[in-house]
């Protein structure tokens, strides 16, 4: 049965149709049409699909729609404006995506990591991405990029 | 593409009152169940494993997010985040194993929605949160259409993913006694690698040191060793009245064996979790008497 959902996303409203127990992966994918936010294990593990919840990062394979409501959901098209956030720029410069399936999942959690904690260390690094998998990398150049982003200016 | 089990889902509801949420769940009937923070309900769904038709959303009952701190009694309520916990300073002292125990659920995605109750009403074996609140001796309140009641949590965990809670009830809050004598608490947890683990063995230790220097009181509990989170006898009667030193935590580590039926899982083999259990048990205890201000 589908309900009405009033979703507020990378700073826009919408009303979304959509079944009472769809995840918020799906309707961001098929009913907004953005993308950005992929499905790998569907199951709460691998951070592909992290999208921010009030800034915070959330596995939205396993997050309702309805529990978005109310709520501020930033995926990665909403990331950065006209230019590239600094964590996006640093993932480019430093090799840090391969197939890049992981990398929308990343670049969000590591700008959460950023802005709770403007100057990490390596280890505080890999900490906060403990919940984004990468097959390709080996997460060497994914952990420069961000410690690289958290060097710079940060937004 | 839309998860099976989620097209089955008539309606969504979002109670604001822990009353309106039971009229629901009493209107709706047994098709119908509780979303603490989904972590374990989205998992179940998506791999079709449970198949409701009416989900009840209970991240809007402010009762259910309450964290307060009263004269020394911590009240968590059920819908307090392991993310809250981690990051609260109201764990810095007597009560730290529940921190170090929240901080290691699943991701900060994870962490991030799941809650304390939820952990605890999915009554998982390998629950990270059980062992630290056993041990430290915590009652959770219950709420349902008869009414309120509060039960020791060592009642609550009733058989493999079994709780005490009745059709048509949920948890409102973990209440965490007020220490009496200097406390410290502590929560090892054993896996594969650094993060995102089910534990091979956890343990969480809560001493309290008595006046003479030795320990007047403790608490003990137990992850992925049996069918439910255990509480351990054998190990807090070895500790109490015993010296805060190392021969005193590998006696009781042996102790808690007595009180542990580990299986073989793809995780590790029940002997090899009895042979870590005093390994990580002396590890725990040692720390929660440094942090009582015992000897260690």
């Amino acid at each position: 049965m589908t309900h009405s959902f009033r979703l507020s996303v990378n700073g826009g409203a919408y009303h979304v149709d959509a079944s009472a127990g769809a995840f918020l992966l799906d309707v961001l994918r098929d009913d907004l049409g953005l993308q950005g936010t992929k499905e790998a294990c569907a199951e709460g593990e691998c951070g592909s699909c992290t999208v921010l919840v009030d800034g915070e990062p959330v596995d939205s394979c396993i997050y309702f729609v309805g529990q978005a409501e109310g709520h501020e959901i930033t995926t990665v098209e909403g990331l950065g404006g006209s230019d590239l956030h600094p964590v996006q720029r640093a993932f480019a410069e430093h090799g840090a995506v391969q197939c890049g399936f992981c990398t929308p999942g990343f670049v969000l959690a590591a700008a959460a990591l950023l802005t709770r904690v403007p100057d990490p260390s390596a280890d505080e690094v890999r900490e906060a991405l403990a919940g984004n998998l990468c097959r390709c990398t080996g997460y060497d150049n994914i952990v420069a990029a961000v410690l690289s982003a958290a060097g710079g200016e940060t937004t | 593409m839309t998860a099976q089990a989620a097209r089955t889902v008539r309606s969504f509801a979002v109670p604001r009152t822990v009353e309106e949420a039971l009229d629901t769940r009493r209107d709706l009937g047994s098709d119908a169940v509780f979303l603490a923070g989904g972590t374990d309900l989205g998992v179940a769904m998506r791999r079709s494993t449970t198949r409701p038709h009416h989900l009840i959303d209970l991240s809007r009952l402010d009762e259910l997010r309450s964290l307060e701190l009263n004269n020394g009694e911590i009240v968590v309520g059920a819908g307090v985040t392991h993310r809250t916990i981690e990051l609260s300073d109201l764990f810095d002292g007597p009560a730290a194993a529940l921190r170090e125990a929240c901080a290691t659920v699943g991701s900060i995605q994870t962490r991030t929605v799941g809650t304390v109750g939820g952990n605890l009403c999915n009554a998982s074996p390998a629950s990270d949160t059980a062992p630290v609140l056993l041990a430290l001796g915590a009652s959770v309140e219950i709420a349902g259409p008869g009414g309120r009641r509060v039960i020791p949590l060592d009642q609550f965990f009733v058989g493999y993913r079994l709780t005490a809670l009745d059709p048509g009830e949920l948890l409102v809050s973990i209440r965490i006694p007020a220490p009496g004598t200097p406390r410290g608490s502590a929560f090892i947890k054993l896996g594969r690698r650094a993060a995102m683990e089910i534990s091979i063995v956890c343990v969480a230790v809560r001493i309290d040191m008595g006046d003479d220097g030795a320990i007047a009181s403790a608490g003990v509990g137990l992850g992925s060793v049996a069918a439910t989170p255990v509480r351990s006898r054998h190990a807090e009667d070895a500790l109490v009245g015993s010296p805060s030193e190392p021969t005193t935590w590998s006696g009781a580590g042996v102790a808690a064996l007595a009180d542990c039926d580990p299986i073989d899982d793809v995780r590790a083999t029940g002997e090899y979790r009895r042979a870590m259990l005093p390994v990580l048990f002396a590890r725990g205890a040692s720390l929660a008497a440094e942090r009582a201000g015992g000897t260690g």
